[in-house]
């Protein structure tokens, strides 16, 4: 007895045999009973399952797409809202620009009277520095004998301190007290309405 | 992420973690104003000039002048050296000896300078190391297993960090010695208006130099928390502490930014806070001044006995003195110290804190595109 055909009967089945194989199968099964048997069974199996509804799987690319839709989504916010919300943001940020600007300037400023002070800007000093160690108030008093000796000095020295330092001080301090503002309505908007700020994002916290 | 969370948890670290101020007291004494931790340590005012005006202006020869008195000046050092300084009663030989004494003032100075330096940077890393230590597993180390982990080549990568986010204030420096040269040629080639001119266009090269080298100098400062992080948290090298750590900062750029606004306006409340907790304890630092006192008193008796060797009246003394200053004034304002090692705790806490909540947060990928939806 030859030997049986049955690894070659399914590609019989679905018609994949050509030549010389697919002779030989057909000799095989007319002269072997239990092969002949086993193909109508597969036969029978082929038939049902080609009856049988196809099930209707979505392709990857429209699965990736009904999931996106049904996560939740963004509430596109209006126009003049996220306007304000970039203001608040760049509020803090310009605060510290105007600061360095303004300590800068400072710093600059008192380099470039102290050089016209010590004569090292020669003729551009009067141009530069107009005004640093110009005429005052005490000098104008002094003139009408309303002041005189120490009491003069002390107050031109007074006098120059709160023209240079009080604006100074001052510049700086509002700079910080509204820094200072804009923390405290931060924390205070951030204990009352929690997480929901624009910088605001998951994922697992590390914090305890 | 949460900052206020963040500020809550290392409060609660500053003040259950025991160890870590012993590190801070450390940072406080060398490192305070470098590393504030916010990029933001206060304003600082600048010096007025109101009494500038009574100076009375150079004359008119004044370069001449200086030359002169360079020359002067070397002369009359040359004959202190021959003659000593008898109007103070300071002979050749004591001179002498005053120089050498000198000489290794400045000599311990370096030692002292470069001991706190490694101090320091062992400091920074075993603050970073024992916060994120404790945040992991939930143990307290002691001060020793701190300084165990401190003492490592992480410590000389910080080191590196720093020096390389400190590079602008070098060029600053480079920029406004140019522009002080400029000035210089300017005044001495008497050009009028051109002088003028000049002056103007170099004053607004230095104003423009300062401003955008602060801004930089921030906005380093800032990453520069998250390098250092990197490097000792990953244990990786100087150049990969950068680039992680700035790729780190531009992924998460408003978490980090919002977390900077905040220990930005924290800074100025601590300054604020600061100047009244000076104003408090100047009673218990006249206490510490007389404990410094002495304290101090020991090994300066014992310096100004080792300098009456070869000097005499009042000089050992004053050496003796000098040498003690810096002991007594650590000790006379400890309390002062003790209030910036904790900021300084605090500070490298949140940061720390910001840190690991940052890298746990979900990597940010590009929105998926959606196409549309057919049947």
């Amino acid at each position: 007895m030859s030997d049986h055909i049955l690894e070659l009967l399914s590609a019989y089945i679905d018609g994949e045999l050509h030549g010389g194989q697919l002779r030989k199968v057909e000799a095989h099964l007319d002269e072997c009973q239990s092969c002949l048997e086993e193909y109508y069974s597969l036969q029978a199996l082929s038939a049902t399952l080609h009856a049988a509804p196809v099930p209707d799987f979505p392709s990857p690319e429209r699965l990736a797409a009904d999931v996106a839709l049904r996560l939740p989504r963004k509430p596109v916010k209006p126009m003049s809202r996220r306007a304000l919300e970039i203001g608040w943001w760049l509020a803090p940020v310009g605060l510290i620009v105007a600061w360095i600007f303004v300590s800068t300037t400072i710093l600059v400023s008192n380099a470039v009277t102290a050089a016209g002070d010590f004569g090292l800007l020669d003729s551009a000093s009067a141009w530069l520095v107009a005004g640093s160690s110009g005429a005052n108030y005490s000098a104008f008093l002094g003139q009408f004998g309303l002041l005189a000796g120490n009491s003069l000095q002390w107050a031109e020295m007074t006098e120059a301190f709160t023209r240079t330092a009080v604006p100074q001080i001052t510049w700086q301090v509002s700079i910080a007290l509204l820094y200072l503002s804009w923390l405290a309505i931060w924390w205070t908007r951030h204990t009352r309405q929690g997480l929901g700020g624009p910088f605001d994002s998951g994922g697992r916290p590390t914090v305890k | 992420m949460d900052p206020v969370k963040i500020l809550k948890r290392a409060w609660h670290i500053l003040w259950s973690y025991r160890a870590l101020w012993v590190f801070g007291l450390i940072l406080a004494l060398t490192a305070a104003g470098s590393s504030g931790g916010n990029g933001n340590n206060g304003a600082r005012f600048s010096g007025d000039s109101s009494n500038q005006s009574y100076e009375a202006p150079l004359p008119e020869n004044w370069r001449e002048e200086i030359s002169k008195a360079f020359a002067e000046a070397g002369k009359e050092f040359s004959r202190i050296l021959e003659d000593g300084l008898p109007a103070l009663g300071i002979s050749k030989g004591e001179l002498t000896a005053l120089l050498w004494v000198g000489a290794v003032f400045v000599l311990v100075m370096l030692v002292v300078g470069l001991v706190m330096t490694i101090a320091r940077y062992v400091s920074e890393t075993a603050v970073i190391r024992m916060v994120d230590e404790y945040e992991a597993t939930d143990t307290k180390m002691t001060v020793r297993q701190g300084f165990r982990i401190g003492w490592s080549r992480t410590s000389w990568r910080l080191f590196l960090i720093n020096l390389i986010v400190n590079i602008p204030v070098f060029l600053l420096l480079v920029v406004m010695g140019v522009a002080g040269f400029v000035i210089y040629t300017m005044v001495a080639g008497q050009s009028g208006d051109f002088a003028v001119a000049g002056i103007v266009g170099a004053i607004g090269v230095v104003f423009l130099a300062i401003f955008v080298v602060v801004i930089l100098s921030i906005f380093l400062g800032l990453l520069r928390h998250f390098f250092w992080r990197v490097c000792a948290l990953e244990n990786v090298g100087v150049g990969e502490s950068l680039r992680r750590g700035f790729t780190l900062v531009r992924e998460n750029w408003k978490n980090v930014g919002l977390m900077w606004l905040v220990m930005i306006g924290l800074g100025i409340a601590w300054m604020l806070v600061s100047i009244i907790a000076i104003i408090l304890t100047i009673p218990i630092v006249a206490i510490t001044a007389i404990i410094g006192a002495l304290v101090a008193a020991i090994p300066g008796l014992l310096l100004v006995g080792l300098f009456s060797t070869f000097l005499n009246g009042y000089l050992p003394w004053i050496v003796g003195g000098l040498f003690v200053l810096p002991l007594f004034f650590t000790l006379a304002f400890s309390p002062w110290v003790l209030l910036t090692a904790w900021q300084q705790v605090y500070a490298s806490t949140v940061w720390t804190l910001t840190y690991r909540e940052i890298k746990a947060l979900p990597a940010e990928t590009p929105e998926m595109e959606i196409g549309p939806v057919g049947d």
